[in-house]
């Protein structure tokens, strides 16, 4: 035992063995952490608009989830912004366009979805909330994947489609 | 592990031992050891002198040292408990207990009315709400008229202040917190459920290197044993499972999937002759 210690081969180039059977089930999407609080919010937020905290609770400096993620990224990891369309005509948008671009639809909200294509390399949710009597607030985030697919999907296809009139 | 603290203790002023922090907060003492190697590459970035500085912190969150930003200020002087303008592992770790799944209700209502209460008055006043909202809007995309930040703090103040003093108190924000459970979202992380698949490299770190004997040596070995992370099979020590799993999970973490597919690949090709069954389908 203590052999193998000195040769160091704990990484790549020691013997990884695969024992059939022996294996625990791994959930890779974030999706199943969050999605018992997002439940609740969903609950809240159908009927009820964002309050002054609730605006505050979006920033980047509230997320200490860039500490231990080392590619979370504040700006190119998702955007919010305030829209006067209807969610309705919003979301009508967003499932056009995971049609066009062939992206499976994983789950699908009152006002919110998330899709997934390109094997699982880009993850994008897309929720709206309500600010005011005509205004939304529209928030596009990475979910999981690959962070250059989702910029770059963001970025050129998928923010033009949204924020047309 | 005996030598963890002496040597620790010289490089970092203020460190507190892994086995008291763990005693006193939800994390085990393993998962304290994960926040060591966390807190050692944030205060090392800028100045290693082995505490985080304000840059450090901003640096680590942000990936920018220069980014300035109220609420992370706001964190970072919770965080510094002592109030030095710096935080130490102690500070580190207690503070990120608040933020535990497991941590109470209670301890993360207060801390997040502290956080609001920006001059520290025992009150978030509706000033400082506002000043809050517009740092807000100031950092992100959205354009709000003036008018409408109004009828947001109208609103809000309507449901939250409930004796019309044109203030929040501990009791009352206790009480919109309850009505509102998504407002302490925030305050918990998923990552520190399990702290040890977020740091990869505290699986594969080295810590042999530091072992002045073969007994703590062996105690590693056992304790990556205990977490099924190495397996002894015919007298061999080899990665298990859950350790690749744990490693595909960094990748995943770190945005890099289609890196992870290649190297997914490559194993499997390496190992074709060896393997009895398929790494993909078993990682899956």
């Amino acid at each position: 035992m203590f052999d193998a210690l000195q040769s160091r081969s704990i990484g790549f180039n020691s013997h990884i063995a695969i024992k059939k059977g022996n294996h625990k089930e791994i959930n890779f999407y974030d999706e199943e952490l969050n999605k018992a609080d997002d439940e609740k919010k969903d609950g809240e937020l159908a009927s009820t608009s964002l309050n002054a905290f609730d605006i505050i609770s979006f920033s980047s400096g509230l997320n200490l989830s860039g500490l231990f993620d080392d590619s979370y990224n504040s700006v190119d990891d998702g955007e919010r912004f305030v829209s006067t369309e209807s969610p309705e005509n919003l979301m009508k948008k967003v499932e056009e366009f995971a049609k066009e671009e062939r992206l499976r639809v994983k789950r699908r909200k009152e006002l919110g979805l998330e899709m997934e294509g390109q094997n699982g390399n880009l993850m994008i949710s897309v929720e709206v909330y309500r600010l005011t009597d005509t205004l939304f607030v529209v928030e596009a985030k990475r979910s999981g994947g690959d962070a250059g697919c989702f910029k770059e999907t963001w970025k050129n296809k998928l923010k033009p489609v949204i924020m047309a009139t | 592990m005996g030598c963890f603290s002496s040597k620790v203790a010289r490089q970092f002023p203020g460190h507190e031992d892994p086995v008291a922090l763990a005693s006193q907060t939800a994390f085990s003492v393993s998962e304290v050891e994960a926040l060591f190697e966390l807190y050692k590459s944030i205060s090392s970035s800028v100045v290693d002198d082995g505490l985080i500085s304000k840059e450090e912190f901003q640096l680590a969150l942000f990936k920018n040292r220069k980014k300035e930003n109220l609420f992370a200020d706001r964190i970072f002087d919770m965080f510094d408990v002592k109030h030095k303008g710096v935080i130490d592992f102690s500070d580190f770790v207690r503070s990120l207990n608040v933020f535990h799944p497991n941590a109470s209700q209670e301890v993360k209502i207060d801390f997040s009315f502290k956080l609001y209460d920006l001059d520290n008055t025992g009150f978030i006043e509706r000033q400082e709400v506002k000043q809050m909202l517009i740092a807000l809007l100031c950092e992100s995309e959205m354009k709000l008229a003036d008018e409408t930040v109004e009828i947001i703090l109208d609103k809000t103040f309507l449901d939250a202040d409930v004796d019309k003093d044109g203030k929040i108190d501990k009791s009352e924000w206790e009480t919109f917190v309850c009505r509102n459970p998504s407002l302490l979202k925030i305050m918990t992380l998923p990552y520190l459920r399990d702290i040890s698949t977020t740091f990869p490299s505290f699986v594969f770190n080295s810590e042999v290197d530091e072992f002045d004997d073969i007994d703590s040596a062996a105690e590693l070995i056992l304790d990556m044993h205990k977490q099924e992370l190495v397996i002894f099979w015919s007298g061999k020590l080899l990665l298990s499972n859950r350790a690749l799993a744990k490693l595909v999970n960094g990748y995943r973490r770190h945005g890099r999937t289609s890196e992870l597919s290649k190297l997914l690949l490559c194993i499997q090709q390496d190992f074709h002759a060896l393997s009895q069954s398929s790494l993909c389908s078993d990682v899956d």
